[in-house]
């Protein structure tokens, strides 16, 4: 078979296709998926910005309402935490449009959103918990009743849940994923 | 950037996406059929590459034509996906694996032995191969993949040679 011989058989896919298609169940597998997608695209962000505000406002008014001044500062860290959260997001969404429309743009665009994922991971130590661990140390020297133990042990195993959480998606998903995407650049590049 | 969809659909994703479907499904079950090995994997990538559709439904702006944009958002959803978890997908799912996608009965044994072909290259080689054989001219498909026509002239080349040696050698062993 020449290649031309090569180039009618694809050619005669059009009068008898591969597959066939049960649009219904399609349809309705595609929306859910779109939704729980979407919505999962952005749930880490919009919860922890959710979390950082909650404890920001929290602080905020229990230290004015309670007249515990030292916990204002706790509240202001939370409160930045928040807005970096949102500055490094409406950054990462920025950069989304600005893809050439090309499958080497696409990879490129795919490489710097995980590449910026995985920094902000790799950081999560010091903008999330290193925040938290100030806002419990504030608690525990100005506090005049201190927290029972629980308190403590809850916060220590929250904390090192959070941060297994973020260990683990960077280790399993982000790092994976990003060596696949580059070696893909790598070969649409090769030869050029 | 202004989108550019079907008049009757106004804005709405699902309904362009519904059109796009059924005018170039064809297009997208030839890149399924190229870059999955099982039926399982099909119906995953197939819907994959409907999401990413979807998703991409507000940048269509027009400069190019409908299937192109959709060749290279399929080629690129597709050079890129990852394969889920087929065991846990198959216990999960194990109902519904063939709703969205049944394959023919009896497909045409050159166009099998065509596609084992396009499978057997790396990712990228295949989406070249599916562009050069769907048509496309060099400048295009350096348009859809970002690279340059020399260097898919380069690589077509090579995937043409690699093609017509293939065959040869088979005839040479009878087969």
């Amino acid at each position: 078979m020449e290649f031309e011989d090569m180039q009618k058989v694809w050619n005669s896919q059009s009068q008898q296709p591969l597959y066939v298609m049960d649009e219904k169940a399609m349809h309705k597998r595609v929306n859910d998926y779109q939704s729980g997608v979407v919505r999962m695209g952005s749930i880490v962000e919009i919860g922890l910005v959710v979390v950082a505000l909650f404890v920001a406002v929290f602080y905020g008014i229990e230290g004015i309402l309670a007249d515990q001044l030292y916990q204002l500062p706790g509240s202001a860290i939370f409160l930045g935490v928040a807005v970096y959260v949102v500055r490094t997001r409406s950054s990462r969404k920025a950069a989304e449009g600005n893809s050439d429309r090309t499958v080497l743009g696409d990879l490129n665009l795919s490489i710097r959103s995980l590449e910026y994922q995985i920094r902000r991971q790799k950081r999560f130590i010091w903008w999330f918990m290193a925040p938290a661990f100030l806002l419990i140390l504030i608690q525990a020297l100005f506090s005049e009743q201190g927290k029972p133990w629980y308190v403590w042990l809850m916060m220590a195993v929250a904390g090192g849940f959070g941060y297994w959480l973020t260990r683990w998606e960077l280790n399993a998903k982000l790092l994976p994923k990003l060596k696949k995407l580059r070696n893909l650049r790598q070969l649409l590049m090769a030869d050029s | 950037m202004e989108t550019v969809l079907d008049a009757n659909v106004g804005t709405d994703q699902t309904a362009q996406l519904e059109i796009w479907l059924t005018r170039h499904k064809g297009l997208l079950f030839k890149v399924v059929h190229s870059y999955s090995n099982s039926r399982a994997e099909a119906d995953d990538l197939f819907q994959e590459l409907c999401l990413q559709l979807w998703k991409s439904i507000p940048n269509f702006s027009g400069q190019c034509s409908e299937s192109t944009w959709i060749y290279k958002v399929a080629l690129f959803s597709a050079i890129s996906w990852t394969r889920r978890e087929t065991k846990h997908r198959q216990t999960e799912f194990s109902d519904d694996l063939d709703l969205t996608l049944a394959e023919n009965a009896q497909p045409d044994p050159r166009l099998t032995w065509l596609y084992e072909q396009i499978k057997s290259f790396n990712a990228v080689d295949r989406s070249l191969c599916l562009l050069m054989l769907e048509g496309y001219q060099y400048r295009e498909i350096a348009d859809i993949l970002g690279i340059t026509s020399t260097h898919v002239g380069v690589k077509l080349n090579r995937i043409k040679q690699a093609l017509s040696k293939k065959r040869e050698e088979e005839f040479t062993h009878g087969v």
